[in-house]
């Protein structure tokens, strides 16, 4: 019993209609949390949580970076299940899911980096330095351009979502065997650079804002990407009777 | 059936000269031109060996497969003849597999019989060399496999290569990591045992999962047309 | 709060500019993604509107001249 409803929410998974209905209230959701969120982990991060024994205050900006870089990869790795989904079920939703991750990946990979490296200077000594972390986001970027580009190169709907799925999969594979080669590289060639997961555990007065905030970036992204899918979902069922109920207040979804 | 397509494509090559010789004299003509760009880097004294070789050996290679990978479907597909082929193949799966395999051997295959006469040119020490061979050998088919990936969804594109390129280096990436690691651990005495694992892991990887991904590319390209 | 003064809190014992710059930096992403994504929203919606102005216009001048009103739309 429990498989064949769970059959059927798989199906009305694919319904467009059925997913702006249900999104109605989670856009909100997601949005007001990200907000709440995000503001309490910053100001618990900047004011109240202690300076690094080491780094100083410097090492506050590690509340925006790790979240940053944790849900780059995240984003990305969402495409490329959708991208799986896609394919084998053939679902069209994915695209849009796809589409809609896309802009706020390439955008949170590039902060990633920025960040990254703007607590690097006064930490480390140096705008940039090629390590392994540094490489890995740095390839995840040109990962995410690659399907950016991809996509602006195929006119065809159908066929550019069946290509991005395709691409989305492999760069997802791609990325564990990256950041192990990437790893290996960097342990023979570079000198050891202080991260904070070398040293010995945090306490909690210094993980607690991340954790609050890395819930409140993933609330974010949570609240874009459904934000994103909606106005993508609007377009393509443009000539559909509920939307333009929806639209002109007749009825909901 | 197999032998039939192996023939087939061995004509194809025999043919197509062209395909495998570009490739080939892009390679040494970078690799002359990097010697001429940066004389320092290069010492052929004996008892030095060159930092600089094993890395700059890889990534011409890596550049030259990319070169080589862009008429790797282009000919058949805007002839048709790639259609027929996919269409009349009674396991699709083995005449990409064959296509791959063809491939290699025009291109990767070559480089890594060249890769000790270029890492001379180089600057490799001469304890390097049999390295160099068994990387280039362990190393470039997964840049084949890999690369067919990204050739089967650029086919149809103008001017893929840019695309081409965005896609498939970062395929390349941990080939290219190994490789050039390997090398310069043989350089410098160390074992070589962890990157002749890694490397044929990775095209192992490359083999099991390339040529299921390639499939699905050539369909999106040809529906494409 | 672990700074003694809202001055410290500030220049962040040296590291300030790094700091704000980082906060700033992100506030701007997420910001600008906001309200990006909230364009698209809204320009979905208004396009769509639109069409369906469009489509009833010209539905009400067919029913119109079938009905045979000699009325010009003016």
């Amino acid at each position: 019993m429990l498989g064949a409803s769970l059959k059927r929410l798989w199906h009305k998974l694919g319904s467009p209609r059925w997913f702006f209905s249900l999104t109605t209230r989670w856009v909100t959701f997601f949005g007001w949390s990200a907000a709440v969120l995000l503001l309490w982990g910053a100001i618990w991060g900047l004011a109240y949580a202690p300076a690094d024994y080491q780094q100083g205050n410097s090492f506050r900006i590690m509340y925006v970076h790790v979240p940053a870089a944790m849900l780059a990869q995240s984003l990305y790795i969402g495409m490329g299940v959708a991208g799986f989904i896609g394919l084998v079920w053939r679902m069209k939703l994915t695209d849009v899911a796809i589409s809609a991750c896309l802009p706020l990946g390439m955008v949170i990979t590039a902060l990633a980096l920025f960040s990254g490296s703007v607590w690097g200077r006064p930490t480390w000594g140096s705008w940039w330095e090629w390590d392994g972390r540094t490489v890995s986001t740095l390839v995840l970027f040109f990962l995410y351009v690659g399907i950016y580009a991809l996509r602006e190169a195929i006119a065809e709907a159908e066929l550019r979502a069946r290509a991005s799925a395709l691409i989305a999969m492999v760069g997802t594979v791609n990325i564990p065997i990256i950041k192990y080669s990437v790893e290996w590289w960097n342990t023979l060639h570079q000198p050891a650079s202080f991260g904070l997961t070398q040293k010995p555990a945090m306490p909690s007065e210094m993980w607690l804002p991340l954790l609050v905030m890395v819930l409140g970036f993933y609330c974010f992204a949570g609240f874009i990407v459904l934000l994103r899918m909606r106005s993508e979902i609007l377009q393509r069922e443009m000539n559909a009777r509920w939307v333009g109920d929806w639209i002109t207040g007749r009825g909901a979804p | 059936m197999i032998r039939g397509a192996l023939v087939r494509e061995w004509q194809v090559l025999l043919r197509a000269k062209g395909a495998v010789i570009n490739p080939l004299a892009f390679l040494l003509l970078t690799t002359m031109l990097f010697v001429i760009a940066a004389p320092d880097a290069i010492t052929t004294a004996t008892d030095e060996a060159s930092a600089v070789a094993p890395g700059v050996l890889w990534t011409l290679v890596l550049l030259t497969q990319l070169l080589a990978l862009d008429s790797m479907y282009r000919r058949d597909f805007d002839s048709g003849v790639l259609e027929q082929t996919l269409v009349s193949a009674q396991v699709p799966f083995v005449t990409v597999l064959i296509r791959i395999f063809m491939q290699w051997l025009s291109t990767g295959f070559i480089m890594a019989c060249l890769g000790p006469v270029l890492g001379v040119m180089l600057g490799l020490s001469s304890q390097a060399l049999p390295a160099t061979a068994l990387a280039l050998l362990l190393g470039t088919p997964a840049l084949s496999l890999l690369g067919s990936v990204g050739a089967s969804v650029t086919v149809g594109f103008n001017r893929g290569g840019v695309i081409l390129a965005l896609l498939v280096l970062p395929l390349f990436l941990p080939t290219l990591v190994f490789g050039a690691d390997m090398v310069m651990a043989a350089q410098a005495g160390r074992s070589v045992m962890p990157q002749v694992y890694a490397l044929s892991l990775i095209s192992l990887v490359a083999l099991a999962l390339a040529p299921f991904a390639t499939l699905a590319g050539l369909k999106i390209s040809l529906e494409m047309q | 709060m672990y700074f003694d003064s809202f001055a410290e809190f500030l220049l962040m014992g040296k590291h300030g500019f790094y700091v704000w710059m980082a906060y700033g930096i992100t506030a701007a992403v997420l910001l600008g993604s906001w309200l990006s994504a909230r364009q698209a929203f809204v320009n979905a919606k208004q396009q769509i509107a639109r069409e369906i102005e469009l489509a009833d216009r010209s539905a009400s001048v067919t029913n119109r001249d079938r009905e045979g009103f000699d009325e010009s739309e003016t």
